[in-house]
């Protein structure tokens, strides 16, 4: 065990001087922690000192909430017509956001679920994390679509139920199929999340001291006890469940993008979207979850369990999506010149060249110029200069919708109906405060429930590897061993 | 604000009012002090043993009061509440209704009545059909019996309606409080007509005592036949009275040109049918002309001929896009002067005059030789049309030129003008010696029949109407808004609307025309017959009698049925003018010096042309919400006027659209007025055209301060063209809202312009257009451009929609001039909202029939083609599908249907229709006032629009078609109302066996835009009838969908447009 460095910090200066070892596995865990260590880290957040940047952070948020908690009522109260649509251009920014944040909450679920049945080990530092943004980002999705209709309050008529006019959903609908897809995603993601959580759930509740902490976390985490029967059936369900989200993953932002490839609009009816809006959602998802980590992990003190592996990593990631993205991108002016229609090509040439060059530029620099810095291994072991580059393609990918929704709409076949589209203070507004709605909601997150995976963190440490070997090899279990070594690793 | 149930206003005159007391017993006796719900007489008379009798009466009830015991208490308490909660989860609005208790005899409520009337423009009675339900006039249409208008209507006597519920109305006859106050706006009184008539009573006595010295009366010119009797009568009984009349657009120039030439001002038809080649001087014969209806269709039949190989030619030589211009076969842009120029040259070419050293250029001098040749070549088929705005001259040449050419008695024909009694020496001249006097102290008492001379009058003959101690003037103005005319005056009168009163007039040919009130007033306006009536000391008040007593006269032989008869036709058959062809007067030699060319293009200064207003007129339709929110049919602006530039004088004052010019007149008046720049592709160089009747500032809440006023600017001797005027950038920006871009400007688009809408000699995409010579070579050659179509279905045959009907649109655009009536035809049909200047600059304006006008060609000449656009109904229409609630079908007939109730407003359907014909409730328009921004509510949302559409804007709707409210998406839909009145009517009379099938045939529906079309461009139908027109119009080799590469199965169908040229 000696060849692992557990005196090592979050910088490794001697590792870049060293041949490439084989043997040597890269840490997961840094700082020399136990344990004890890792669950007092993760819990005091919870339980104990909250750290001032946190009530920084919260009332920035807290502010962009009430931004949208304004502009919303004035949305209800006077009508859509406070954003900027038009007769052409029917859709703007709701949509644009709608579909922006959907693909942010692909990334969770991604981490959570692909990468654990890929077992990709790296996942459990941030995949908590990612989770949790996960379902703040379908939950600030979900606003747009409902708020985005003309008559609110009818809104639930998207739903199937039984009613008295015999009247069901238009089933050859994008729009249905979206509520469907959205829904079960959301639905799913939560359950996932949830669960996941139950066990570090039961772990706040034994070490929470005031009694309403005690109360809520006790109801939270559902009565585990760490029994090895709960842990059988955890894990059992825990994979299922990834087995389940994982098509989701796919399912959601092809149907998504259903909702403009189904239509007949020339930009928007093309078969490369499904897997294009797949993979602008991984890459639009890891951006933001780098977005979060990479201060989050500065801010409450988890670079141990944040390193800089798990940072590049997902920085190569997002290099990698990028590079599907930029081809997509390519493959689309492509098919718009083979295909000699001459409405395809027209809207190809009006994107970079037309009244919102100054869109789709923004869309190319930060989405396919801004991640090709990530080939360098300089840039990738440096986390601002990660954290730079997330923040690139966060604004690209929001212009990406921008541009397919917005460019398309407003110049398409007849140039009769032609019209511009110009964002109010409202759109502006709501695109702001949606943030707010998920900062606070993250930080909320961060603030009371554990937002690293504590128990499978520990599956990652040295120790329990040490321990599993021994279990393994030299130690049967009887039916009357504690349950703390059986396992060995998972609890403390 | 009076009570605004319908019924108390729109008294029908064969419905008796209701009785308020009669319907309401119980509130009624609750004002005498009983009780409001009693159990029996002897309870409602308050006898006090009511109790002891009841129990008397009905010993059982004492038990079941008694058997309540705290339990059984509280169980109903609980139950009540309960309940009364649960009526309390919906609030339905608050409305009271008062039917008909005993319906009045031939009133089939609900059931549409169409009253033949008239509506007058500058002096020309259009017969018009007005469409009433219920009492209420709702819609006014052609009327298809008139020989003027045979069914079409313009835009806007369609809009005239909307005034007639306009909330901003005068409703009060108002006075100055005295003579000290005058000037003073705000010490304005409401008044009585009684107390009008009895403070104006003794002076006009006085008057009549003394022959009418000092009386004078100004009239908005009428061709009423009984005005001019009444005014004839006064003028006999008062000699010493003077009598002025003016209106802004006039035709001073053509009398005067018209007297150079015959000694006598004659009024000049043409004969569009017959004319082979059509050459207008800036004469905008199919749009502004009084007699654009029947011209446009004429002219129209001129054009369908096609089909056969021949077609008549129609050149404009325009400084500025006319109507006319738009659909010419050749237009030639030349600033005022060189039109003149340019006149001057075919006349001397045709051996009228000398030839004389001109300042065109010589392309243009060899263009219009050609021409010349045309004309001769043409001889009694060509005819030339001179426009108001040219000099006596040029009219005069005109008259000479049709004389030589042989069309003077063929193609132009002459009759008396009537209108040139009112003011024998022109408007303009009437109306300066008006001001003269008023600056001497002659007239004591004026007299303002309409008109709005204190906002339109020419700048150095404004009237003084202000009344000061040394000069006690008298000053009443009739009209039907409190104008600012009225706020000079010191007594206002509220003029009765034409749908309000009797009237008479005579159309352009002089056919008699009668106008019949639809509506009793409903502010107590008072028609200009009663204040005459006034002024010759008679009783006032019936007016019908006067119109009678003036039809008697005229028609002696006509009789009591001949008055019923002329009243159901609308005007009396056979009464038009006898033509009379006179000599024409050689025309003088011309003796102005002639600027050579060179000077004239480097003079800095510009020629500035003032247009009469394609939507609002001179002024006088500003507060109509939907002539401001028409878009222009040339310039596609709403809710403004702009001074509008050629691109090369745009760059010479290095300004841009939206950028603001200060227009400063060099001559006579030392006025200028700054106004917004619209750069318009082909405008003549050298000339910039501002449209009149902007920038009021007592116009009412809709028209106060829109646009800029060009009045300042005009004078006397410069009613049409200012020869120098000085433009120049003065920086800042002003937003004008035109619901189409100028895209000629953008190279991108230019690149999908010039694919889509064709160039030289290569057809377009969308806008199918050829020569006459090549669709002679191949009548398919419009649509060389588009693909050939591969309708193999995916699966199963889809449905064919044609049960029992098939319907189908066809759009002829050789035949379309752009004109917009159909746009307010249906914006009236369909109630749809006005949504303001604000949202139509967002691009938000709801108008289900868009008229997309294209440019084509060089910007400095180019053509235009109007598209007349709305919801195609496709058979397989992509709005349908993408409906996640399904608020959008398919009906058996082919229609696709908007289910409004159902839809919540996704818009999804707007996306994916590739025509964007859908249009979006993005507020609540209906219940908002468009020059405000939208109002927010905090209701539930069904009670918004009860309770805050105007009573008076509801008045105006159509009740068979539903009022949309915010978040609701809406289309054409083929007048579907209209459809299902015709559908109903013949299923009633296949019921009652008199007809063998119970479809509609063909004729008896007639889409809304259909039915006003001038130029019957449009055709609707049952495509199922192979005798239809519109499945002749499909057969028709010029028959093309557009988009058809899309394979939607458009309804919809065009005609390819035809140009009478080389190429």
């Amino acid at each position: 065990m000696s060849s692992i460095r557990l005196s090592q910090t979050a910088e490794r200066p001697q590792r870049e001087l060293q041949a490439y070892d084989p043997r040597e596995l890269t840490p997961l865990v840094l700082g020399g922690h136990d344990f004890t260590s890792i669950t007092d880290l993760v819990t005091d957040l919870a339980l104990r000192k909250t750290p001032r940047m946190w009530y920084v952070a919260m009332a920035g948020a807290l502010s962009l909430l009430s931004l949208l908690l304004v502009t919303v009522a004035y949305l209800l109260t006077a009508g859509v017509g406070v954003w900027g649509n038009n007769n052409a251009v029917s859709w703007g920014f709701p949509i644009v956001n709608f579909v922006f944040w959907v693909g942010i909450g692909h990334a969770g679920t991604l981490i959570s679920a692909i990468l654990f049945l890929l077992r990709q080990r790296w996942r459990t530092g941030i995949n908590r994390f990612a989770e949790a943004m996960t379902i703040f980002a379908v939950c600030c999705a979900g606003i747009f679509p409902g708020l985005h209709v003309g008559r609110i309050w009818l809104a639930y008529w998207l739903a199937p139920y039984p009613n008295e006019l015999a009247m069901w959903p238009q089933a050859r609908s994008p729009l249905l199929w979206d509520v469907f897809a959205v829904g079960t995603y959301a639905a799913v993601s939560l359950m996932f999340w949830y669960m996941g959580m139950i066990p570090d759930l039961a772990t706040l509740r034994d070490r929470a001291r005031g009694r309403l902490a005690q109360m809520v976390y006790g109801i939270l985490s559902l009565g585990w006890n760490g029994s090895s029967r709960h842990w059988v059936r955890f894990e059992r369900a825990y994979l299922l469940l990834a087995a389940l989200a994982t098509p989701l993953v796919l399912s959601v932002h092809s149907v998504v993008s259903f909702d403009f490839a189904t239509a007949q609009l020339p930009g928007w009816h093309t078969t490369i979207f499904p897997p294009y809006f797949v993979a602008g959602a991984v890459f639009g998802g890891f951006a933001m979850v780098l977005t979060l980590s990479i201060p989050a992990r500065e801010w409450f003190g988890l670079r141990d369990l944040i390193t800089p592996l798990h940072i590049e990593n997902m920085a190569k990631v997002l290099l990698g999506t990028g590079l599907i993205v930029a081809y997509a991108y390519s493959v689309e002016f492509f098919t718009a010149w083979y295909s000699q229609q001459h409405y395809e090509q027209f809207v190809f040439l009006n994107r970079p060249l037309g009244p919102y060059w100054w869109a789709f530029w923004t869309m190319v620099c930060c989405n396919v110029i801004a991640p090709q810095s990530l080939w360098f291994p300089w840039i990738r072991k440096r986390v601002w200069a990660i954290f730079v580059v997330a923040i690139f393609v966060n604004i690209g990918m929001w212009f990406e919708r921008f541009v397919i929704v917005v460019t398309s709409l407003s110049q398409d076949f007849l140039p009769g109906s032609w019209a511009m589209f110009t964002p109010t203070w409202v759109d502006l507004g709501m695109l702001a405060g949606s943030f707010g709605l998920f900062f606070t909601l993250f930080l909320l997150f961060c603030r009371f429930l554990p937002m690293v995976a504590i128990a499978e963190v520990k599956t990652v440490m040295p120790q329990a590897q040490t321990t599993r070997h021994q279990i393994k090899f030299d130690y049967q279990p009887s039916s009357d061993t504690p349950r703390e070594l059986r396992r060995g690793s998972w609890f403390t | 604000m009076p009570s605004l149930d319908t019924h108390d206003i729109g008294v029908t005159p064969n419905t008796a009012p209701a009785d308020e007391n009669r319907l309401r017993p119980a509130v009624a006796s609750a004002f005498a002090g009983a009780p409001a719900y009693w159990r029996s007489l002897e309870h409602l008379a308050c006898d006090g043993d009511v109790a002891q009798q009841a129990n008397a009466a009905f010993p059982m009830l004492r038990e079941a009061i008694a058997r309540h015991d705290r339990r059984g208490f509280l169980t109903r308490l609980g139950a009540g509440l309960a309940l009364a909660g649960m009526a309390g989860c919906r609030r339905w609005p608050k409305e009271e209704i008062r039917p008909h208790t005993a319906r009045p005899a031939g009133v089939a409520p609900g059931v549409a009545e169409y009253y033949a009337t008239l509506f007058e423009l500058d002096g020309v009675a259009h017969g018009i059909l007005a469409k009433s339900y219920d009492g209420r006039p709702i819609k006014v249409e052609g009327n298809p019996e008139h020989p003027m208008s045979l069914g079409a209507a313009s835009a806007l006597a369609q809009a005239n309606l909307l005034d007639l519920y306009d909330p901003d109305r005068s409703r009060h006859v108002m006075s100055r409080r005295s003579a000290a106050d005058a000037g003073g706006d705000g010490h304005r009184v409401k008044q009585s007509w009684d107390a009008f008539t009895s403070a104006v009573e003794g002076r006009l006595a006085e008057h009549r005592e003394r022959g009418g010295e000092g009386l004078a009366v100004l009239l908005q010119p009428s061709g009423s036949p009984t005005q001019r009797r009444l005014v004839d009568e006064l003028k006999e009984a008062l000699p010493q009275s003077q009598w002025f009349a003016y209106q802004p657009i006039h035709h001073d120039h053509a009398w005067e040109g018209s007297r150079a030439a015959f000694g006598q001002a004659l009024r000049l038809h043409y004969d569009l049918k017959r004319a082979k080649v059509i050459v207008c001087f800036d004469a905008d014969l199919l749009g502004t002309h009084p007699a654009h209806l029947k011209l446009a269709r004429d002219w129209a039949e001129g054009r369908t001929t096609a089909d056969r190989g021949v077609m008549n030619r129609l050149i404009s030589i325009e400084p500025s896009w006319s109507i006319t211009g738009s659909v010419a076969d050749e237009r030639l842009p030349l600033k005022p002067s060189f039109v003149e120029a340019a006149l001057e040259r075919v006349a001397s070419r045709l051996g009228l005059l000398e030839a004389a050293a001109d300042p065109l250029n010589e392309a243009t001098a060899t263009r219009l030789d050609a021409l010349a040749d045309e004309l001769i070549e043409a001889g009694e088929g060509a005819v030339v049309a001179v426009g108001p705005a040219l000099s006596p001259r040029a009219h005069h040449l005109a008259h000479a030129i049709n004389r030589r050419l042989g069309s003077a008695g063929a193609c132009a024909t002459h009759t008396a003008e009537p209108l040139v009694e009112d003011a024998p020496d022109g408007y303009v001249r009437s109306l300066r010696r008006l001001s003269e006097l008023l600056q001497g102290n002659v007239i004591r008492t004026l007299i303002i029949l309409g008109g709005n001379p204190v906002y339109d009058a020419p700048a150095d003959a404004p009237l003084d109407l202000f009344s000061t101690d040394d000069r006690p003037l008298l000053s009443i103005h009739l009209s039907m808004y409190d104008n600012e005319t009225s706020r000079a005056c010191a007594w206002h009168v509220p003029m009765a609307h034409g749908l309000e009163t009797w009237s008479d007039g005579r159309s352009w040919d002089g056919a008699y025309t009668l106008g019949q009130p639809l509506i009793l007033p409903l502010f107590d306006g008072k028609s200009p017959l009663e204040l005459l009536s006034l002024i010759a000391g008679r009783p006032t008040g019936d007016t019908r009698s006067l119109v009678r007593e003036t039809f008697r006269r005229r028609f002696p032989a006509a009789g009591a049925k001949g008055w019923e008869l002329a009243i159901h036709d609308g005007y009396q058959a056979g009464s038009e003018w006898a033509t009379i062809s006179p000599e024409v007067r050689p025309v003088p030699a011309f003796n102005k010096p002639v600027r050579s060319s060179r000077a004239a293009d480097e003079e800095p200064g510009f020629e500035l042309q003032f247009t009469a207003d394609a939507k609002i007129h001179d002024g006088r339709y500003a507060n109509n919400p939907w002539l401001q929110e028409l878009p222009d049919p040339l310039t596609k602006l709403t809710w403004d006027n702009a001074a509008l530039v050629a691109k090369a004088d745009a760059d010479r004052l290095n300004v841009t659209t939206g950028e603001k010019i200060r227009l400063a007149v060099e001559d006579g008046a030392k006025q200028a007025i700054e106004a917004p720049v619209l750069v318009m592709p082909g405008q003549a160089i050298g000339c910039i055209s501002i449209a009149l009747g902007y920038g009021r500032t007592s116009a009412g809440r809709i028209g106060n301060r829109v646009g800029v006023n060009a009045y300042p600017l005009r004078t006397c001797e410069r009613s049409y063209t200012v020869v120098r005027c000085r433009a120049q950038k003065i920086g800042g920006r002003y937003a004008l809202a035109t619901t189409q871009m100028h895209h000629l400007v953008e190279s991108v688009a230019h690149f999908a312009l010039k694919k889509r809408l064709g160039e030289a000699g290569r057809p377009g995409l969308l806008i199918h257009e050829t020569s006459l010579a090549e669709y002679r070579r191949d009548p398919r050659a419009a649509h060389a451009a588009s693909h050939e179509v591969h309708a193999a279905p995916l699966f199963d045959k889809p449905a064919d929609f044609d049960e029992p009907h098939k319907w189908a649109m066809a759009i002829d655009l050789n035949a379309c001039i752009g004109c917009s009536a159909c746009v307010v035809a249906c914006q009236a049909e369909n109630n749809i909202p006005v949504v303001g200047k604000a949202n139509v600059a967002v691009n938000r304006e709801m108008h289900w029939l868009r008229l997309d006008r294209y440019f084509k060609g060089a910007a400095s000449n180019p053509d235009i083609v109007h598209v007349p656009t709305a919801c195609v109904h496709c058979e397989k229409a992509p709005c349908e599908q993408v409906c996640p609630v399904a608020a959008t079908l398919h009906d058996s007939e082919g229609l696709n249907a908007m289910v409004y109730n159902r839809c919540i407003g996704t818009r999804y359907c707007s996306n994916n229709c590739p025509y964007k014909a859908r249009r979006f409730n993005y507020f609540d328009y209906q219940a908002s006032d468009p020059r405000e921004p939208a109002k927010p509510w905090l209701d539930i949302p069904d009670r918004q629009q009860p309770e805050e559409v105007s009573n008076f804007k509801k008045m105006a709707h159509n009740p068979e078609v539903t009022v949309r409210m915010r978040g609701v998406m809406e289309k054409c839909t083929y007048c579907v109302q209209r459809i299902v009145d015709a559908r109903i009517a013949a299923k009633n009379e296949f019921a009652r066996g008199a007809r063998d099938a119970d479809v509609v045939r063909e004729g008896e529906v007639q889409t809304a835009c259909q039915a006003t079309c001038p130029t019957r461009a449009i055709v609707f139908g049952d495509l199922n009838d192979p005798q239809s027109a519109v499945s002749r119009a499909r057969r028709n080799p010029r028959s093309y969908e557009m988009l058809a590469e899309l394979n939607l199965g458009a309804r919809t169908t065009y005609l390819a447009k035809i140009r009478n040229r080389e190429t």
